[in-house]
């Protein structure tokens, strides 16, 4: 089976004499789910705008859907951004859209069937059970709903890969128990799911861990 | 209309709403008075400087037994000048007005000097400047010369040109900095609101569309504030030049032909400063969008 990610002796940094994370390898097959642990700081964050393709490697090689991620190749990283679902610390909502137009858009820049819009948005809210919240203007949830606005959004699309950079930090026990649980039953779809996080005990088998404390600046 | 739409409306309209709309008015205003102005100067000078390569001077000196050209000699010529198909106008220069510019007392004075027969002709056209053989033939051997105008408005000419660059100048100026204003307006924006776009781009909008829909959403903003900038300017204009009096015609009711003219070089020029903007904008956020596509590194 090809690797949806395949990342090569990736040295991160944002200046060229200075890198925050080294000699990271990662491969990932479709259907798995990857932890990345680390303290704060260590570069958990860093790695994540990697693997969005936002930030360059200053060393290595890094293959998203078997094509190379370079400078020159902005056109194709569009298109492969598409097929991935981004969940951002502190991820941005439109607060005086709705539920439902917040998630809308990722569809809109999917360029689907408007059609079909209101089925798959009322789906993916009744999968992550807001759906009741629908016509709700943002900034009238709780951050555990935004939180559920947040993954409603990115699965919409229905993305090959998820990345979410420590998408349950806010969140209390119960809605971080389900918003992990909703994840990883992703996986089980065929879902790539990458996830940072410095406080999350996953106990599952076939997680895939990183340890980000062995490739830090701090080794 | 899409959400994302929506939203780039929302940060221009409802956020920026009254200073871009007030800004667009005093800028295109300013703007268009200085075109207008170039347009009133360029189409008066034109005429101004036709006509007077028209113009030349025709001086028949008198026989050397003679004081002035004979009275029969001077109604053939003036007769074969007027019948001539490329001569419009025919005046001669009579003695009065000969008194005035040399500055004489009594016009008695004038009766003893060998004085030359003086006619101003106005051509048809300015390349053909010649008198005909008839009137030639009845000259004789009497000294004659024709002085074109053309040959003393080189300076005129020169000054014109310079004060047309100079309008054309600080009126592209203002353009310039009406440009850099938007563009500091987008920045400012996109800068408060980067983390909307840092998530659509995330999700895969293409930088070129997002570019397209603000562009337009801008140009949607500014167009009002345009054309009243345009319409006020030209009745501040028609105000200024009736009240002062100025023979710039630019805009000529008098003159159908000349009236519909003058519109339609106002309204290629509004297409075409609407499209430049339209251009310096769609760049501009483009390449707005296309710097930070990738987190910058040393």
């Amino acid at each position: 089976m090809k690797s949806i990610i395949d990342v090569k002796d990736v040295f991160l940094g944002y200046t060229k004499d200075s890198f925050i994370l080294k000699n990271i390898n990662i491969a990932l097959k479709k259907g798995q789910f990857c932890f990345i642990l680390g303290k704060n700081g260590v570069g958990k964050t860093t790695l994540i705008k990697f693997l969005c393709m936002k930030l360059l490697p200053l060393k290595g090689e890094y293959f998203i859907f078997s094509e190379k991620v370079e400078k020159k190749n902005k056109m194709s990283i569009q298109r492969i951004r598409k097929k991935i679902g981004v969940i951002q610390q502190n991820s941005y909502l439109i607060p005086y859209l709705s539920v439902y137009q917040n998630v809308q858009i990722a569809l809109e820049i999917q360029n689907d069937d408007k059609s079909q819009f209101f089925d798959k948005i009322s789906q993916i809210l009744n999968w992550v059970g807001i759906e009741h919240k629908m016509d709700h203007k943002v900034q009238s949830l709780s951050s555990g709903e935004k939180q559920k606005v947040i993954l409603a959004r990115t699965v919409v699309s229905n993305p090959d890969l998820i990345i979410a950079d420590e998408p349950t930090l806010s969140l209390d026990k119960k809605t971080k128990d389900k918003f992990l649980f909703l994840l990883k039953s992703l996986t089980r779809q065929g879902t790539t799911v990458v996830l940072t996080g410095s406080n999350i005990s996953i106990k599952d088998e076939g997680t895939i861990i990183l340890d980000l404390d062995r490739h830090s600046k701090y080794d | 209309m899409t959400n994302i739409v929506k939203v780039f409306q929302d940060f221009f309209f409802n956020q920026e709403r009254k200073f871009l709309s007030l800004f667009s008015f005093f800028l295109m205003s300013l703007i268009s008075l200085h075109f207008l102005v170039f347009f009133s100067f360029f189409s008066f000078s034109s005429k101004w400087i036709e006509n007077e390569s028209r113009m030349s001077f025709f001086e028949i000196k008198p026989g050397e037994d003679e004081l002035k050209i004979p009275e029969e000699l001077e109604t053939s010529i003036i007769y074969y000048l007027n019948k001539d198909i490329n001569i419009k106008k025919v005046k001669k220069i009579d003695n009065y007005e000969i008194q005035e510019f040399l500055n004489l007392d009594r016009i008695n004075e004038l009766l003893n000097i060998r004085l030359p027969l003086f006619i101003t002709l106005e051509f048809k056209k300015d390349k053909i400047k010649k008198v005909s053989s008839d009137v030639v033939n009845l000259i004789g051997k009497r000294n004659h010369e024709l002085y074109s105008h053309t040959d003393h408005l080189t300076d005129v000419i020169n000054l014109i040109n310079k004060i047309k660059v100079f309008i054309l100048i600080t009126g592209s100026l203002l353009f310039l900095i009406f440009i850099f204003f938007l563009s500091l307006i987008i920045k400012t924006t996109f800068n408060n609101n980067y983390k909307f776009l840092e998530i659509i781009e995330l999700m895969g909008a293409s930088s070129k569309l997002i570019s397209l829909n603000v562009s337009i959403i801008l140009i949607k903003k500014i167009m009002p504030g345009i054309l009243f900038g345009i319409v006020s300017s030209i009745l501040i204009l028609l105000g200024v030049l009736k009240l002062f009096d100025i023979p710039f015609g630019f805009i000529n009711f008098y003159s159908l032909r000349e009236f519909s003219t003058n519109l339609i070089i106002l309204g290629l020029f509004l297409i075409v400063g609407i499209i430049t903007v339209f251009l310096c904008l769609y760049f501009f956020i483009l390449n707005f969008l296309e710097k930070r596509f990738f987190v910058e590194t040393e």
